[in-house]
């Protein structure tokens, strides 16, 4: 049986507007949620509206999320000035969406040359004009997206330092080395987070991508505690071999900080191993979401819970991307 | 995922999965629209799985709802009207897979063929009686007398020996395709991939 969904996770989500996304919704979110579908249907998309959902507890965190998720799409590390902060926040001009979370939208007004800035959290609505309005970004701590290939190196020490703070470096370096047994440990040497190799520490970026964007995703896992992380393309630059490992890493440690997990993917190793992984723990905390576009290309999902994607991959080996 | 379904009686990788696969590649050879990659075989168990909503697998039922599965062939066996008088026959199996299909929102996907013994006119019978009326006439006489005589009576004892003499009997040429017997079943198939993408 199903273990009762933790309140503060995502349980449904209804997008009205949001880039590819009108009149969307998606159910059946467990603690990890793999999200598939072919390329350019809208998978990040369909994260970052989750994204901003969940992370829209105010104005201020509203802004950021959306400032946030262009600022990953662009990769870019640092704000240079209100008015660029400003011009990345124009770019999404309307989000609506609902969940069991909350109600969230925001929307961009320009009329007779006034623009306004338009929110609505829950109902609570603000009206702000462009001219009053005052960007203060503040990130929610436990709620992270990583992209691509995962953090970059300010990223990686500022999630090391929470590791740090709760003592936790010693569980880090056993899930670094089960995943790659010959990085013996992992640490921040100066400003350049590094590990180590044959007795010598060498700068992370000598690595493959691949161990970046896992050593992301450990790290994301212990600074999620309680909260979400939302990792896009998870297999990228992962060696199959390790996938059935990740996922053994995934399942145990979200369940330990207990952080809900979404991911996107559209690699069918990925998605087999997710689901033999989740067979051996016994893990049915789980749910796979294949996002498709039907006849008038609108996009909709096909959501399997534990007992439906067992028996269409592990059971019939049905082709479920 | 793919666009075509096709429902088959017992487990995967069974008699029917094995036919059907068969027959699509070999019809695969000589007509070029049919493409066997473009289809999904679903075991659906005993017979009476086909009566029942819930044993419809969710990515089917929302694969035809969001218009990625585009056809759906039911493969089922007409049994014996004496043995079930609800379930039993062609008929009774036709009228209760229509009610199914309509209670599944499939009617606009969905196709469906009957295996049965075509030389019994009410056209009781199974994939292996059907199967068993394509090989030539003295061997499917010995066949039916050695089963007449066995005292092996229940059907699914019936339908393993029926399968594994078949097999024994005929190794390398598994069926005759070519036998008219087979030309329904071929247009079935042939006519799931007209409009399929």
């Amino acid at each position: 049986m199903t273990a009762p969904i933790t309140a503060h996770f995502l349980d449904y989500i209804t997008i009205k507007q949001f880039k590819c996304f009108t009149n969307f919704e998606a159910s059946g979110f467990k603690r990890v949620n793999l999200i598939g579908g072919k390329n350019n249907v809208g998978k990040t998309a369909f994260m970052e509206a989750c994204y901003i959902n969940v992370h829209s507890v105010d104005v201020n965190k509203m802004m950021t999320a959306i400032y946030g998720i262009k600022q990953i799409r662009e990769k870019i590390n640092l704000i240079f000035s209100d008015i660029d902060a400003l011009k990345f926040l124009d770019t999404t001009r309307v989000y609506i969406s609902k969940s069991n979370l909350g109600k969230k939208e925001f929307s961009i007004v320009e009329k007779d040359a006034v623009k306004e800035y338009k929110f609505n959290i829950n109902d609570e609505q603000k009206i702000i004009n462009a001219r009053e309005l005052s960007l203060n970004f503040s990130a929610i701590y436990n709620i992270k997206i990583i992209d691509n290939f995962g953090w970059n190196d300010l990223a990686l020490i500022k999630a090391y330092q929470s590791i740090q703070k709760q003592d936790k470096e010693s569980e880090l370096n056993e899930c670094v080395n089960e995943f790659d047994n010959s990085i013996e440990s992992f640490k921040v040497i100066g400003d350049k987070p590094q590990c180590k190799t044959n007795g010598e520490y060498r700068d992370i970026s000598e690595f493959g991508d691949g161990l970046r964007h896992y050593i992301s995703i450990i790290f994301a896992l212990y600074a999620c505690e309680n909260g979400y992380l939302f990792i896009d393309e998870i297999d990228n630059g992962i060696y199959y071999d390790h996938l059935d490992r990740l996922w053994e890493i995934i399942f145990t440690l979200s369940k330990k900080t207990n952080c809900q997990i979404f991911a996107t993917t559209h690699s069918k190793e990925m998605l087999e191993s997710f689901a033999r992984v989740a067979k051996k723990l016994n893990e049915q905390d789980v749910s796979y979401t294949l996002l498709v576009k039907n006849k008038q290309q609108e996009i909709k999902t096909i959501s399997l819970d534990y007992d439906s994607l067992m028996d269409s991959v592990i059971n019939q080996g049905h082709e479920v991307r | 995922m793919r666009p075509i379904y096709i429902l088959h009686e017992g487990q995967t990788k069974n008699e029917d999965n094995e036919l059907l696969e068969l027959l699509i590649n070999h019809l695969s050879k000589e007509i070029t629209e049919i493409n066997p990659d473009m289809i999904e075989y679903h075991a659906m168990g005993g017979k009476s799985n086909f009566f029942k909503t819930e044993m419809y697998p969710k990515l089917l039922t929302q694969g035809v709802e969001t218009d990625v599965v585009q056809k759906v062939l039911f493969i089922i066996d007409a049994d014996y009207k004496k043995n079930d008088k609800v379930y039993g026959g062609f008929e009774n199996t036709q009228n209760k897979i229509n009610v199914i299909i309509e209670q599944l929102n499939f009617q606009a996907v969905s196709s469906v063929y009957i295996m049965h013994d075509p030389r019994i006119e009410n056209k009781d019978g199974y994939l292996e009686s059907f199967i068993l009326s394509t090989i030539p006439e003295q061997q499917k006489n010995c066949i039916e007398c050695f089963l007449a005589c066995s005292q092996f009576q229940s059907k699914e004892n019936h339908k393993k020996i029926l399968n594994q003499i078949y097999k024994l009997a005929y190794p390398n040429a598994p069926y005759d395709f070519s036998h008219s017997y087979f030309n329904d079943l071929k247009t079935k198939l042939t006519q799931l991939f007209a409009e399929s993408e």
